[in-house]
């Protein structure tokens, strides 16, 4: 089964949507002001919405999990957050997607 | 939510623009709540502030990007870079432009120092929705909205130069963001939809096979479809989105395209024209072309009209196809009796109206169930044909031939001048048919009766001119065939009668309006009496006694013709049963032509037989000549009748055109020689030659030579000369009634024994009959 999940065709798209995902979360974190923690937009999220939308939905578990740790790198990358904080912001952007999705 | 409300995830209306804005907004809801909840404390952030952080910050992001990934499209430059055409390529320019002046704007405001508002770039934006669709659209919001964030993070933006960074502030900005990218957004998707739907429009128009087109309320011409161009090819050069219905007309009417359209009220037609196309309803036009149209004008709801256009020039043929086979006979073309009778009315209503006269012509040929019989059916349909062209040449332009039926044709002739001109007429179609007609291998004189009646002379309607033309054409069958005739009020109240007694016939076997009369057959050499041949007659109630050759030829096409066989045989037998005590002569029947075709013809002779206890023997049936000629099922017929041990005499011999090889394979007894050859046999030394023939074929055929129709002695000594065995005619004995036999049987054998033959021929020399 993970044979199949994890064809080259899913792992193509999946690193892709990663790569996508990460770097719209560095375009985000990167305009967040100095003085707060918030970014004025996130496209991060849109973007991973569009486009596990455009994808067929037995792609969405590895996509997913790889653009969840995406998140978290993202999110390290920019804030000066702890581990945990980065894994909930990372889990809460997972969830917005899922949320829109489902 | 998105997959439920758009399984396809395409922005192709604003309902999915909408669904998928708000399937973003709701999850960024979701999400803000759960950060609100989650980091508020590390954020050191009210639950409020927090929230609204989140959320504008994912619904920017949303509103942004969401759009511009569903419509991503690489399609048109995939196109363009495999088939760069002008009308790609000045897009393209135009989307360059566009991008440009976007970001000249956008660098006036950050590096120029110019009055900075997003709105500067919704005109841009505006053209890029209207222009290029949703993707470019969307490509160039979320650059302006990316540009504005970034440059603003990085304090280029003028606004939050002036203003000190607040959550106010952000908002402020986002929501421009916002305000600048969604109507652009909602443009695109606004103009793609109707595009989209334009397309579809468009492709179905196109595929109609019907010609379309749409005018507004002021009859300009809003749009149409190729097909619409090409049924008005003469006008197509015109035919552009605003002209008027009404100077279409008049540029089609002064080109052509209408035929009917009249060149003196031009104006006038044109206004009907108008006015019916505004009014709606269908109608059908035949163009110059000869095509033909129907239009279907319809109101639409705002007062424009719908206008379809459909070739109906196949159902119009099909249509005329129908209507000529309706009214026309498919063998000779010629109008058939429907349309005899359509046109003999228009003449006569015209003949009311205008001093002139109306001639009703029935044709009806002498000879043509010979021709049938002998030469077959394909003979006899090229007949027809040939005496409906030899019609059409003796009559003029003016003038209707029609074929009613069989052999029946008629003509009808208009004309101001007297009936002179017509018996001209009359008597030009009884010469021509006379001349013989060549079909195939064969030489046939057709030969025709006509009878004619001439309106108002005679002042009848329709179905009265039409009885008195056949009256007529009885009379000229009464004088032989071959003549005319003119129908005069003699003839309407004489003894001429109709031919048409098929009405007559049913019910007058139950009204016992038939009997039989008997006439002798004798043999020549000894004038013994060999037997009677049963002769039908009708007391008509009107027209009198009838002899069978007046009405035969009418049974035989009526249902009556089975039931009077059948009536004939078993009076006949009954009679042949109740002269036994006089002598067991057999009794001779004459069968129609037309039984010969019944498949139960033997079982009903055999049953009649049975039932009056009749030898077989005793019966001698007749069949003309003409009744298997061309039946080959006949033969087998007569074949059966020969098993029940019944007699078979060939009638009317040399009338018709049996071949000596099938009048041998005949199983006959007697060969009966037509009177025709009698009549004619003292007249010339080849008339008895032919006679002569004809019996020593018989003779050679095993067969009985009979003469009938024998007046004279004469006659009766040549007939004996030619080797002729019986004899039977007026010479010996009129047909009589079964009540005088017995006096003539007795008158008869008296004579014969008192007076010699010779005596006998001498008396006739003489001038005296025997009978």
């Amino acid at each position: 089964m993970w044979g199949q999940v994890l064809s080259s065709g899913t792992s193509a798209r999946a690193v892709g949507c990663a790569i996508a995902y990460l770097a719209a979360g560095i375009l985000g974190v990167a305009f967040t002001r100095e003085a707060g923690a918030m970014a004025i937009f996130w496209p991060a999220n849109a973007l991973l919405l569009g486009l596990l939308l455009r994808m067929p939905p037995r792609d969405y578990p590895v996509i997913v999990a790889t653009c969840t740790l995406a998140s978290v790198v993202a999110a390290s990358l920019g804030f000066s957050d702890s581990p945990l904080v980065g894994v909930t912001r990372a889990a809460l952007n997972i969830f917005e997607v899922a949320a829109a999705i489902i | 939510l998105i997959r439920r409300f758009i399984p396809s995830f395409t922005l192709t209306d604003v309902r999915s623009l909408f669904i998928m804005s708000a399937a973003g907004m709701v999850a960024a809801a979701l999400s803000a709540t759960a950060a609100a909840m989650l980091l508020g404390e590390s954020f050191d952030m009210p639950f409020a502030e927090l929230w609204w952080a989140r959320w504008s910050r994912d619904a920017v992001g949303m509103l942004l990007f969401l759009p511009l990934v569903a419509s991503f499209d690489l399609e048109p430059l995939k196109r363009f870079l495999v088939r760069p055409d002008a009308k790609l390529l000045a897009a393209a320019v135009e989307l360059f432009a566009a991008f440009a002046l976007l970001f000249v704007i956008f660098a006036l405001i950050v590096v120029g120092d110019w009055f900075a508002s997003p709105t500067l770039f919704a005109p841009i934006l505006l053209w890029i929705a209207l222009r290029a669709g949703i993707f470019p659209t969307a490509a160039a919001a979320a650059t302006i909205g990316v540009g504005i964030v970034v440059s603003s993070a990085h304090d280029a933006w003028p606004m939050l130069l002036t203003a000190a960074e607040t959550p106010e502030t952000i908002r402020s900005l986002q929501l421009r963001v916002i305000l600048v990218a969604l109507p652009p957004l909602v443009v695109a998707v606004v103009v793609g939809e109707r595009a989209r739907a334009r397309r579809q429009l468009d492709d179905a128009l196109e595929s109609m096979a019907d010609a379309f087109a749409l005018y507004d309320a002021g009859g300009r011409l809003v749009l149409c479809n190729p097909r619409y161009s090409a049924f008005l090819s003469r006008v197509a050069d015109v035919l552009v989105p605003g002209i008027r219905y009404e100077e279409l007309v008049r540029e089609g009417a002064r080109r052509g395209l209408y035929p009917d359209a009249p060149a003196a009220e031009a104006e006038a037609w044109i206004a009907d024209q108008v006015a019916a196309h505004r009014a709606g309803g269908a109608s059908e036009v035949q163009l110059a072309d000869g095509r033909w149209l129907q239009a279907i004008a319809r109101p639409t709801a705002d007062g424009g009209t719908v206008d379809v256009r459909r070739d109906i020039t196949e159902r119009k043929l099909l249509e005329e196809a129908i209507e000529h086979m309706a009214m026309h006979d498919a063998l000779t073309n010629l109008p058939n009796r429907a349309m005899f009778y359509r046109e003999l009315e228009r003449a006569l209503a015209r003949a009311e109206r205008e001093p002139c006269r109306v001639a009703v012509i029935l044709v009806d040929l002498d000879r043509f169930k010979d021709v049938n019989d002998a030469f077959g059916h394909a003979s006899g349909d090229q007949l027809l044909v040939a005496v409906a062209n030899c019609l059409i040449d003796c009559v003029r332009t003016d003038d209707l031939v029609a074929r009613l039926g069989g052999d029946e044709f008629a003509v009808i002739a208009v004309s101001k001048e007297a009936t002179d001109g017509f018996a001209a007429l009359a008597r030009r179609i009884v010469h021509r048919l006379r001349e013989r007609v060549r079909l195939g291998g064969i030489e046939i004189e057709p030969g025709a009766s006509l009878g004619m009646t001439v309106f108002p002379d005679d002042p009848g309607g329709l179905d009265e001119l039409i009885g008195h033309a056949d009256r007529a054409l009885y009379a000229a069958k009464r004088m032989g065939g071959g003549s005319w005739s003119l129908f005069d009020q003699e003839m309407a109240g004489g003894r001429l009668g109709s031919p048409r007694l098929c009405d007559d016939l049913g019910g007058a076997l139950e009204r016992r309006e038939f009997d039989l009369e008997y006439q002798p057959i004798v043999g020549i050499s000894s004038l013994e009496v060999i037997g009677f041949e049963a002769l039908l007659r009708w007391n008509h109630p009107r027209r009198g006694r009838l002899p069978a050759s007046s009405f035969i030829k009418a049974a035989e096409r009526s249902p009556a013709i089975m039931p009077l066989t059948r009536f004939v045989l078993e009076r006949a037998l009954g009679q042949q049963r109740t002269w036994r005590d006089l002598g067991d002569w057999p009794v001779w029947v004459n069968l129609a032509p037309r039984c010969l075709r019944w498949d139960g013809l033997s079982e009903i002779v055999a049953r009649e037989l049975a039932v009056s206890g009749v030898a077989p023997s005793r019966l001698m049936l007749e069949v003309t000549e003409s009744s298997f000629v061309d039946l080959e099922r006949a033969e087998g017929r007569v074949v059966t009748l020969r098993r029940l041990g019944v007699g078979l005499a060939l009638d009317d011999f040399g009338t018709g055109y049996s071949s000596l090889g099938r009048l041998r394979a005949l199983p006959m007894d007697v060969l009966k020689i037509d009177r025709t050859f009698v009549g004619d046999l003292t007249r010339n030394e080849r008339d008895r030659a032919v006679v002569r023939a004809m019996v020593a074929l018989g003779v050679n055929l095993g067969l009985t030579p009979m003469a009938e129709g024998v007046e004279t002695s004469t006659q009766l000594r040549d007939l004996r000369r030619c080797g002729c065995v019986w004899a039977q005619g007026h010479l010996f004995a009129r047909p009589m009634p079964p009540h005088a036999l017995a006096s003539w049987l007795a008158a008869w054998e008296a004579r014969r024994r008192l007076h010699p033959e010779d005596d006998l021929l001498k008396r006739d020399a003489d001038g005296g009959r025997l009978a």
